[in-house]
């Protein structure tokens, strides 16, 4: 390396960018170690200033907060899902009652119907139906009951 | 120059699974460092409390999937890293907006310089020196601050900043220059 650093060199040692010949210079030359020291103290200080500012910002450290989130988002899913479930029960028991509902009056209906069936099916009213055993001889099949 | 390196935290294990067992020590251990990041990449409180919260929610959730290729520190700032871009993009970084078009005196700094020793004419102008700093740090890119931030007040090492940005080693170099530069001749410029 010909001269001292330039501005720019110093810039890219602080960047990182190590060239050998930098390298080499700043442990030869003590002004251009010097004015790299300069350099490099706002950026110091900068850090130093942010670190303590920070540090007094820091807020006090919760621990186990983060598992606490986690185990709270848990809970509310698990509370979602209940709220979901006891939601589909409220909407599915009158469902499932009207149907039960629907279906015993349908038997109901049935058993009617039956019991009106065999009513009409009947050729005299139930009172009458010992009448109809003595005129039964009148009939053409009169001739079985005579012969009781 | 190369500055100081901040002390790796040391209470967990070796085993990449290991080192996330104790969930709470991990917290302990880089809550601090995480904030900070993040309180000085957005400069406000309350988000950076939220997304420090946040930031390690994201990291216990995904701790299973930690292979230990970085370390926890660079992994937790990877993640801090994108949720300050996350934040960059839904338009709340208020205050690096207002301190980049304004000549906002940012507020902090001075009073937070460690040597009380020195004259009060050294103080001052050291504070000032802060405060130019912090301005000129304002008018970077998002990018270029970000690796400004990690390797000066996180005192990172280029490799981590990579890893914690997911750039390559020489892209953060450059972005590294141009923000030193910039805040130089920054200074420079300063009376």
């Amino acid at each position: 390396m010909s001269g001292h650093l330039s501005s720019v060199e110093i810039s890219e040692w602080l960047a990182g960018i190590r060239a050998s010949g930098a390298e080499r210079h700043l442990a030869e030359c003590a002004g251009c170690a010097a004015e790299l020291e300069r350099a490099s103290e706002p950026l110091a200080r900068f850090g130093a200033a942010t670190r303590a500012w920070c540090a007094a910002e820091t807020p006090v450290p919760r621990l186990g907060s983060v598992v606490f989130a986690t185990r709270r988002r848990r809970r509310v899913t698990m509370m979602r899902v209940a709220l979901a479930a006891a939601a589909v029960l409220m909407v599915a028991t009158p469902v499932y009652r009207q149907h039960q509902r629907a279906l015993e009056t349908a038997r109901q209906d049935e058993a009617l119907l039956e019991q009106v069936q065999t009513e009409i099916s009947r050729s005299a009213p139930e009172p009458m139906q010992p009448l109809e055993k003595l005129v039964a001889w009148n009939s053409p099949s009169g001739q079985s009951a005579s012969s009781q | 120059m190369e500055t100081t390196l901040a002390a790796e935290p040391g209470s967990v294990t070796a085993t990449p699974a290991g080192q996330l067992a104790d969930f709470d020590a991990v917290v302990r251990d880089h809550q601090p460092a995480v904030f900070r990041f993040l309180l000085a990449s957005l400069r406000e409180r309350e988000p950076a409390e939220n997304l420090t919260q946040e930031c390690f929610l994201r990291a216990y959730q995904a701790r299973r999937s930690f292979q230990g290729r970085a370390s926890v520190r660079t992994w937790l700032m990877r993640i801090a890293v994108n949720l300050v871009n996350d934040h960059r993009k839904s338009a709340r970084l208020r205050f690096w907006r207002r301190a980049a078009q304004t000549s906002l005196d940012v507020a902090f700094t001075g009073d937070w310089l460690a040597d009380r020793r020195s004259s009060p004419e050294a103080e001052a102008s050291a504070r000032e020196q802060v405060k130019v700093v912090w301005r000129a740090a304002a008018a970077l890119s998002e990018r270029q601050r970000t690796v400004f931030l990690l390797r000066f007040v996180e005192e990172m090492e280029i490799r981590e900043i990579a890893e914690a940005t997911g750039l390559r080693e020489g892209t953060v170099k450059a972005h590294l220059f141009r923000a030193v530069d910039a805040v130089r001749r920054k200074l420079t410029e300063t009376p």
